[in-house]
């Protein structure tokens, strides 16, 4: 029932009809108007629900503080933020800021790893995937990941956490090199990743947001699948995260190579 | 005026009278009547135009609607005269989010009494009546023996709570007090009125963070401001700057060291009080880190609580107005809590911690309607801060100078 029909039943009879019914029409058709923005108002609160306008996710997801993803649909944002509370549950621990990492960058099965300065790795190998935890280093002079905590064999950043976030398709990580045509500035690419910006800035806000107080977060893109891998991988998977780890260089099979791999982009550490 | 599905953007705003009775006539001239004819002093059109204005003032309230489910739009709802409408704020933070509002705080600060006589004098706390240059007045909170000749540093607290409270450097006098005495607060206090509607935003975003019982950064900002001592009196503290500990390989070690958390928190005055701790065991920057202990801090973790580190910073300006309606105590007291609200280290800006050059023309500014312009000369660029940094004004070293200029 809308108050343009109520109004002609309340009115008297001789407002029912002619000048009297269209002039009470006109005035009610506001009044609805008024009603309906009113009901919307409600609505827009309310991620995913039929006829919640598109602009309020943005104000939920502020709200709730879940960053919306660059590719990320209404659906699955919508999903997101009526799961924020719960998610917010698990802020602060290693899976909860892999997580809210992973959501942030994800196109379709981001894969993203953690590895803690002592000596745990974490993997969530596709969307919603359990955690895999391994624990593990190789008991090398070379080794430059992080060894166990009570007897350090290598060096590493103590305190510092770092997270991996892998390419699921070739290129999406792309390397961005200064020169053959890119400048500070042009194009949508930030230095050392091919990605605006505003990407970057933001995997660096959300992992700050979602970190231990007592962690220093440092944040990877990897342009290979395979960078770093196993913890007991192969010689080649010995390259550190960054040069905080070690001197500049290690030796690799009597070869010397530089500390920091140099297939990915390292974001400044948070914390 | 029709509404189909629209945007939020559009749900906010607030059609005006002459909007609904365009609308009306519009809607009326469809259904046939000679609406272009009408003289605007008719009764048709009169009674057109009287419920138009009503509808409009009917869409300020569906504006509340829509804004009241938002933290940042409910907290940019403004009443008449441009202050902070909380309502609509206070029943998403109540009721969503269980953050009640920050009440109004009685203003706190050092004061030194100084004794003529020729004989010590015995003070109890209530003994000292002190007044501002605004006419408000403050209790003795402590005593002591102010010695014949000599002084004695006292705390007094403003009989109401809020920013009344607040007085500049060497503006507070003794009102009621034992003969022989005199006094002056050395430093300036800062009253803190009911917390505005964007801290208190602020503040809900915060309590996600303590939803987790792991110690997230962001808790410890959420539960910060609402410490109190074991007494239950609050410790006022409305400013926090954390750092992590980490140790780099090829540096020396300094703290926090891996597995430390350093919390650094001032309040509107300047630094929270007492010694950093551990291991101080007493005084506020204690109480806040047994409160903290009690809510958001892991097992594992070492806390620290430090006083923040206090940046004295001097203003020199020169303030034209159009008519002599504030005094330079005023532009002093505007600044003082300009740089009151500044977070500890500063507002960030890439890896840099500032005090924006531009918010103290703003504060100036905003003071009074009357003033036309704001040349400052000192600082002459944003100032850096440090992490542990809160920006404090040096009045001894600043220069504030009123021109009116009609």
């Amino acid at each position: 029932m809308s108050f343009r029909d109520e109004i002609r039943t309340i009115s008297p009879p001789w407002l029912q009809d002619g000048y009297g019914e269209r002039l009470l029409y006109a005035l009610a058709l506001q009044v609805d108007a008024i009603a309906e923005a009113a009901r919307q108002g409600v609505r827009a609160r309310a991620p995913g629900a039929e006829g919640t306008p598109s602009d309020a996710l943005l104000q939920i997801g502020r709200d709730r503080l879940i960053v919306r993803g660059k590719y990320e649909s209404n659906a699955t944002y919508s999903a997101r933020l009526t799961r924020a509370f719960e998610a917010w549950q698990r802020a602060a621990s290693l899976e909860g800021m892999m997580r809210a990492l992973q959501s942030l960058l994800r196109d379709a099965d981001t894969q993203v790893r953690a590895i803690t300065w002592w000596a745990l790795w974490a993997l969530i190998p596709s969307w919603e995937a359990p955690v895999a935890y391994e624990w593990g280093w190789q008991d090398a002079w070379s080794w430059g990941w992080p060894g166990p905590g009570d007897n350090p064999p290598t060096y590493w950043d103590w305190g510092q956490v770092y997270v991996v976030i892998y390419p699921t398709t070739p290129g999406q990580w792309e390397q961005a090199t200064l020169g053959a045509g890119l400048t500070l500035g042009s194009g949508a690419w930030s230095v050392g990743v091919a990605e605006p910006p505003e990407v970057v800035q933001a995997a660096r806000l959300v992992a700050d947001q979602w970190r231990s107080a007592a962690t220093r977060v440092r944040v990877i893109i990897s342009w290979t699948s395979d960078w770093p891998s196993h913890p007991l991988g192969a010689a080649s998977t010995y390259q550190q995260a960054d040069e905080t780890w070690a001197t500049n260089h290690t030796v690799v099979g009597g070869t010397a190579v530089p500390s920091r791999y140099l297939g990915a982009a390292y974001l400044d550490p948070v914390g | 005026m029709p509404v189909s599905v629209t945007t939020l953007e559009a749900l906010i705003q607030t059609p005006s009278a002459a909007d609904f009775r365009a609308s009306i006539l519009s809607a009326l001239e469809d259904l046939g009547f000679p609406v272009t004819s009408w003289e605007t002093d008719g009764v048709a059109y009169q009674i057109v135009s009287v419920v138009s204005e009503q509808l409009s003032l009917v869409t300020l309230v569906q504006r509340g609607i829509a804004s009241g489910g938002f933290l940042d739009l409910a907290a940019a709802l403004k009443n008449d005269d441009g202050t902070d409408s909380t309502p609509w704020l206070d029943l998403l933070s109540t009721y969503l989010y269980a953050v009640p509002r920050i009440e109004a705080a009685f203003a706190s600060g050092d004061y030194e009494v100084s004794n003529s006589n020729a004989f010590a004098v015995v003070l109890a706390p209530g003994d000292i009546r002190a007044v501002n240059a605004d006419g408000y007045t403050y209790t003795s909170a402590t005593g002591g023996s102010v010695p014949a000749g000599g002084t004695l540093s006292i705390t007094i607290t403003a009989d109401q709570p809020g920013v009344t409270g607040t007085a500049p450097t060497g503006t507070v006098t003794i009102q009621d007090g034992p003969t022989g005495l005199s006094g002056t607060n050395l430093a300036a206090i800062i009253g803190q009125g009911q917390e505005p509607n964007v801290a208190l935003a602020a503040r809900c975003r915060a309590k996600l963070a303590a939803l987790s019982p792991n110690g997230a950064a962001a808790a410890y900002a959420y539960f910060a401001p609402q410490g109190t001592t074991s007494g239950g009196a609050p410790l006022g503290v409305t400013r926090t700057g954390l750092l992590a500990g980490h140790y780099e390989y090829g540096t020396i070690p300094t703290p926090p060291y891996p597995g430390q958390v350093w919390l650094y928190a001032a309040t509107a005055s300047g630094p929270l009080g007492g010694g950093a701790s551990p291991p101080a065991t007493s005084g506020a920057c204690y109480e806040l880190w047994s409160y903290l202990m009690r809510w958001c801090v892991p097992d594992a973790v070492r806390l620290r609580v430090l006083p923040a580190t206090v940046s004295l910073i001097p203003v020199t300006a020169t303030v034209y107005v159009r008519t002599a309606d504030i005094v330079v105590g005023d532009v002093y007291a505007a600044i003082s809590a300009y740089f009151g609200s500044i977070p500890i280290g500063g507002v960030r800006i890439g890896a840099v911690g500032i005090l924006p050059f531009s918010g103290i023309i703003d504060a100036i500014h905003n003071l009074s309607g009357s003033v036309k312009a704001v040349s400052l000369t000192t600082p002459a660029n944003n100032v850096v801060l440090l992490p542990s940094d809160v920006p404090a004004l040096n009045e001894f070293a600043s220069s504030i100078t009123i021109e009116v200029a009609p």
